[in-house]
């Protein structure tokens, strides 16, 4: 098991590397190719491994495995740092998650990526990104972990700005990057701490002894979870650090599918996951984490709202389904959050895909008013879409019931606002997955979809229908993990030592299913209804017009950085270039080398040239001098 | 050994510098030279006994009797510091006569022979164990790059070339006087007999500071760098940075704060404070930079910044003071490289386009695959990005500077994200975009003998990331 | 008959004063010369007078080295005269200012 675990890790970098060096000298299909070939060979040791792990007894199934000593020194103070993986219940899921939706996505992107020019270069980061993320999963140490948030961090960069020769990609690039680095240094800060107090980053040392250097409830323990919620809220697009979610969809829209909503932007929930035993030990961050989850939750499903482009809708869905994840665990209910992770996965990704369809027969159109009765001519594509829609609104797999349920079981209050929440946001849920349903396959065709439809060979090459069609299914699928066939959490259970649930629930409660449900469909009914008359529409905008705005602004996170963050450090460099480096370094040495210039010129005056002068001086010097001897002499 | 590697720099300047050879011959001699030189460096890496501290020593009377009864020895030898320090001079010196030769600078054959006779000053100062023959290294450098900034600089060189002179002459001549001060009273100019005396003086240590923290620069000290850094040649602007700025952090390292434990400790906090406020001051400031140069320059300020912290990190206790030092000492070598690599790239720039300024760039990236990849890589490193061995000795320092105040660590820290805004901006303005005006369509993409510059450079980055415990274990 | 010390240097005095004010106020740099050699011939003057008055040589040898010394000077400064009146500058002492800052 462990060769096969580091295979898994890496082939994706085998892969980047192969790439790398041949660099035009292997053929654009062959490198896609090869590049699906490896992630799916990562995916079979992933499986591998996990089938491994079914077999071994409860107790035993946690390993550790190290290659070498990554960094460190021979003096003991020194942190050492192993290159080692933990292959556990929770690392395993997430490995088969990031290597199998991974490599139907990379398959997904043979034909969508087909004839760019950069091809290659694409699937060369697709295995960056996948190493990268199973790094992050699989690390046994805070600092490895922290090696793979980043260069997630960095595929993501590369990826999202893959159409470099535009403006746009370049800036949500950026902003990507650096609102992840906050997020970094938050990690950082908290490996700090573990340094300090533990000596080691070592999971299996800081989660034994986290209790007894940082009492539950002190400040250090809060301080550790905060700043570990900092990291995770970056890379998840939580609230505060959300905003460049939205940007990031400049990327292709594989990059969308795969890191924006299947796998890195889950990475902060798996991180709360991973550190349980952290945020046990800190419950007010613990609640903080449910209340970030359900404020993120209600304001992106507001915003989804009125949202017009395809990829925006789903990726503040993306953003309002990761609050859901954040709820979850925020009460504590960690395998509830991770199933949740696991079939949005699955759902997401197809509508991401689903949307790439579209988005290609459509030459690159985004715009859902610029669409409508796709259904006519997209049928696969359209009963695909609508599986993803229906999980999505949560019919089935019932992975939104299950943290709607733990909350209200074991929750507390914190669990009481998010079930309360939570069902709102299901409504909001029905709502707009049904209105982006409504708008790109119903309805009138729009002219310009008339125009620039294109749907040559089918709706789309096997490459990209087989994908989604797997995952299509996998969503359906996986619902049974966590209910079997009414009776067992299968899931719950098989995570119920690394992520620790609500008595292991299975979704029974008859209520609070029937609410959500009710709720979901609703929403979803009312809107479709909606759309028949366009007038109602502009009715129903005037009536909630004050919301609409504040959707439309996006509650105005991007201005309030841009003034209070952005802004200010423009300020402060400029300051400090002008007055620091211009006026006072510059004044400081100006004034040095005025000062003896000054003084050289003042005493270049005696060297006038004029010989009695000098006599002048010379003898007076030296009567000077007589005078002092004489007196000596006492003459 | 180490006589070795101070010899053969040195007479080939000579031989090149002042014969009347034909530039192919100077060529060809300067690149065998350094080559030769990267050899031994690497046999002595290969060869270094780890945790045997000092190794490879040479110690001869060389004056008897110079001052106060101390005698001036011959005495040098490398542990891993001093060694990674040498095969960080002799990298880079290497690099720096290919650019040279490629950018086919005139009186070449005077120009390698300075090149060289500044590798043989540099492996001096960092080995020397004795006070005399580091000073006299140090010294021998200044010569030699002021007739290399002041020669084949820009339009500014002159003025560029005397600030950075003068400034740093004030600064060694007090240190000389320190150095004299030593001898008198503790009757020896060994860096060993003298430490063991354990002394506490502040003007001594000051002096001795001072020189050093102009030459890393230490924020304020740093007004001499961005002239100097913009008017000389760009492969002299790589060593500024690359090695010679380390000297600054390395006469810290083994002199000033050895012969001074507890003056150092004493005043740890202005430098920490002056540290914390230079890197975030420089990373601020490198932001608003017009012209790839001032970023990188800027950036350079705020990594030794960084570095001068973990130097300072001297907790009575181990753990801080020993994670703030090996991260201190890693991120010299880490350092280093990326400074050289970034150099010699913005050089390449400058060849093909005629320009800096960002502004007038953009667009390399376009078609330009290898170009692209080699950039990016170079930014990347320069930003730290997790994973790489600058993130590593990056948090090493932060590391230390938490344990010995988390606020300072936590604000140290900062640095992590302002230095992602600007490389990122710095490489977005080369690379991203449309071409920008003085890049052209028919710019071709990197041929293999502008490669040789810096891809090797990378390539030893890239190995430093992989396996870092190497050189860690190494420099303990 | 035994001459007085006094006398000698009063002598001595006077001829130093005469050489004094030559150099103070005279333009050409021929008689300046020619006064500064009055002035080291008065020292000389003045040596010897206390060597026989000490009875020591020392002040009589030290009068020979300053004569040696007087002797190479005035050839430099002849030199230097002779090199200004061939380049048909004006031999005028206020006006050769040109080795100044």
């Amino acid at each position: 098991m462990e060769t096969l675990s580091w295979l898994c890790l890496f082939l994706p970098l085998a892969g980047v590397v192969v790439l790398a060096l041949a660099g035009n000298r292997i053929g654009r299909e062959p490198a896609s190719w090869l590049a699906t070939a490896i992630a799916f060979a990562s995916f079979i040791c992933a499986a591998a491994v996990f089938f491994s792990i079914l077999g071994e007894g409860e107790s035993s199934r946690s390993h550790v495995y190290t290659l070498y000593t990554w960094a460190g020194a021979h003096n003991v103070h020194v942190l050492h740092v192993p290159l080692s993986i933990q292959i556990d219940q929770l690392s395993v899921v997430e490995m088969l998650i990031v290597s199998g939706v991974g490599a139907l996505i990379v398959m997904y992107s043979i034909g969508y990526m087909h004839g760019d020019p950069k091809q290659r270069r694409f699937f060369a980061y697709m295995n960056l990104f996948l190493f990268s993320m199973l790094l992050l999963v699989m690390a046994g140490n805070f600092v490895l972990l922290l090696a793979g948030w980043g260069m997630v961090g960095l595929s993501s960069y590369l990826l999202i700005g893959f159409w470099h020769e535009q403006e746009a990609p370049v800036a949500a690039a950026k902003k990507a990057f650096v609102m992840n680095a906050i997020g970094d240094v938050g990690i950082a800060i908290a490996i700090f701490f573990m340094v300090r107090d533990i000596g080691t980053t070592n999971y299996q040392e800081v989660f034994t002894r986290a209790h007894d250097v940082w009492p539950k409830g002190s400040s250090d323990a809060n301080w550790v979870a905060l700043l570990l919620l900092l990291g995770a809220v970056a890379k998840s697009a939580q609230i505060p650090l959300h905003t460049w979610l939205p940007d990031a969809m400049e990327g292709p829209t594989p990059v969308s599918a795969l890191i924006h909503a299947a796998t890195m932007v889950t990475a902060g929930v798996y991180l709360i996951a991973r550190c349980h035993v952290l945020f046990a030990n800190a419950p007010n961050v613990r609640t903080l984490v449910a209340v970030i989850g359900v404020a993120t939750l209600l304001m992106a499903g507001v915003i989804a709202l009125v949202q017009t482009d395809i990829k925006r809708i789903i990726a503040y869905s993306t953003m309002s389904q990761i609050g859901y994840m954040f709820a979850a665990v925020g009460v504590a209910d960690d395998s509830a959050g991770m199933f949740h992770l696991l079939s949005h996965a699955f759902f997401k990704a197809l509508l991401f895909l689903g949307a790439g369809i579209v988005i290609h027969a459509l030459a690159n159109e985004q715009d859902v008013r610029r669409m409508g009765g796709l259904s006519k001519v997209m049928p696969r594509t359209t009963a695909l879409m609508w599986v993803g829609t229906i999980a999505l609104i949560g019919f089935w797999p019932l992975s939104k019931d299950g943290i709607l349920e733990g909350a209200l079981h074991g929750g507390g209050t914190a669990g009481w606002i998010v079930y309360v929440g939570g069902l709102v946001g299901a409504l909001f849920t029905g709502i707009y997955a049904t209105r982006l349903m409504r708008l790109v396959f119903y309805g009138e065709m729009s002219e310009f979809a008339k125009e620039h439809l294109h749907t040559g060979h089918g709706e789309a090459p096997w490459t990209m229908f087989l994908p989604v069609a797997v995952l299509a299914a996998g969503a359906v699928l996986v619902g049974f993990l966590s209910i079997g066939f009414g009776t067992t959490n299968f899931f719950g259970d098989f995570l119920a030592q690394t992520a620790p649930t609500i008595e292991g629930t299975v979704p029974q409660d008859i209520l609070t299913t029937a609410l959500a449900w009710g709720l979901g469909g609703a929403g979803a009914l009312y809107v479709w209804r909606l759309y028949d008359d366009p007038a109602r529409v502009a009715a129903v905008r005037t009536r909630f017009q004050t919301m609409a705005i504040i959707a439309e602004a996006k509650f105005g996170w991007d201005e309030l950085y841009y003034n209070i963050g952005y802004r200010p450090a423009v300020w402060l460099a400029v300051t400090f270039d002008s007055v620091g480096e211009r006026w006072i370094i510059g004044g400081s040495l100006w004034l040095a080398r005025t000062t003896v210039a000054t003084v050289a010129r003042a005493t270049a005056l005696a060297q006038s040239g004029i010989v009695r002068q000098y006599v002048t001086v010379l003898a007076g010097g030296a009567a000077l001098v007589a005078v002092f001897f004489l007196g000596k002499a006492n003459l | 050994m180490t006589v070795a590697l101070i010899a053969l720099p040195l007479a080939c300047a000579v031989l090149i510098g002042f014969l009347p050879l034909d530039r192919r011959v100077s060529a060809a001699l300067g690149l065998a030279a350094v080559l030769a030189e990267l050899v031994l460096a690497a046999v002595a890496i290969v060869t270094f006994n780890v945790g045997g501290g000092s190794q490879f020593v040479t110690d001869r009377v060389w004056i008897p009797n110079l001052i106060g009864g101390a005698d001036v020895h011959f005495h040098v030898a490398m542990d891993g510091l001093s060694m990674f320090m040498v095969a960080l001079t002799a990298v880079g010196v290497a690099s720096a006569v290919w650019t040279a030769i490629r950018a086919g600078r005139d009186r070449l054959g005077l120009y390698l022979g300075l090149l060289l006779l500044l590798e043989a000053s540099l492996v001096t100062l960092f080995t020397a164990r004795d006070l005399v023959l580091f000073y006299t290294g140090w010294e021998v450098m200044m010569i030699a790059l002021f007739v290399l900034m002041g020669v084949w600089g820009g339009a500014r060189r002159r003025f560029a070339t005397l600030q950075f002179i003068i400034y740093s002459l004030a600064g060694s001549l007090l240190m000389l006087v320190a150095i004299a001060g030593l001898a008198v009273e503790g009757h020896s100019f060994d860096l060993g007999v003298l430490a063991a005396q354990g002394r506490d003086s502040w003007w001594m240590f000051g002096a001795f500071a001072l020189a050093f923290c102009i030459k890393a620069p230490m924020f304020p000290l740093h007004g001499w760098l961005p002239d100097a850094y913009r008017q000389s040649t760009p492969e002299v602007t790589a060593l500024l940075s690359g090695v010679i700025s380390k000297a600054g952090a390395y006469g810290l390292i083994r002199f000033a704060v050895p012969l001074f434990p507890a003056t150092a400790y004493h005043w740890r906090w202005l430098f920490l404070g002056l540290g914390l406020a230079g890197l975030l001051y420089a990373s601020l400031v490198a932001f608003r930079q017009p012209d790839a140069r001032g970023v990188v320059a800027y950036s350079s300020v705020g990594q030794m910044n960084l570095i001068i912290i973990g130097i300072f990190v001297l907790g009575p206790g181990g753990v801080f003071s020993d994670n703030g030092l090996t991260g201190a000492t890693f991120q010299m070598v880490n350092h280093g490289v990326v400074s050289l690599a970034a150099f010699l790239l913005i050089g390449l720039v400058e060849l093909r386009t005629g320009t800096d300024a960002l502004k007038s760039l953009g667009g390399l990236a376009n078609r330009r695959p290898v170009a692209s990849t080699v950039f990016l890589l170079a930014a990347l490193f320069a930003l730290a990005v997790p994973g790489s061995s600058v993130f590593i000795s990056e948090l090493y320092i932060l590391i230390g500077a938490f344990g010995e105040q988390p606020l300072l660590g936590a604000a140290a820290s900062l640095g992590i994200v302002l230095a992602a805004m600007y490389m990122l901006r710095w490489y977005s303005a080369i690379a991203h975009e449309g071409d920008g005006e003085r890049v052209d369509a028919t710019t071709p993409d990197l041929r293999l003998s502008e490669l040789a510059v810096a891809v090797p450079l990378l390539l030893i980055l890239l190995v430093l990331s992989a396996w870092p415990f190497g050189v860690m274990e190494r420099l303990g | 008959m035994h001459i007085g010390v006094e006398y000698f240097v009063s002598v001595s005095a006077i001829v130093f004063g005469i050489g004094m004010f030559g150099v103070f106020t005279r333009r050409s740099p021929l008689i300046l010369l020619l006064s500064v050699e009055l002035m080291l011939n008065s020292c000389n003057l003045t040596l010897i007078a206390f060597s026989r008055y000490w009875g020591e040589q020392s002040g009589q040898v030290f009068a020979l080295i300053v004569m040696g010394i007087a002797a190479s000077e005035v050839v430099v400064g002849l030199g230097l005269v002779v090199a200004v009146a061939r380049r048909k500058a004006e031999l005028d002492v206020d006006r050769l200012t040109a080795l100044r800052h």
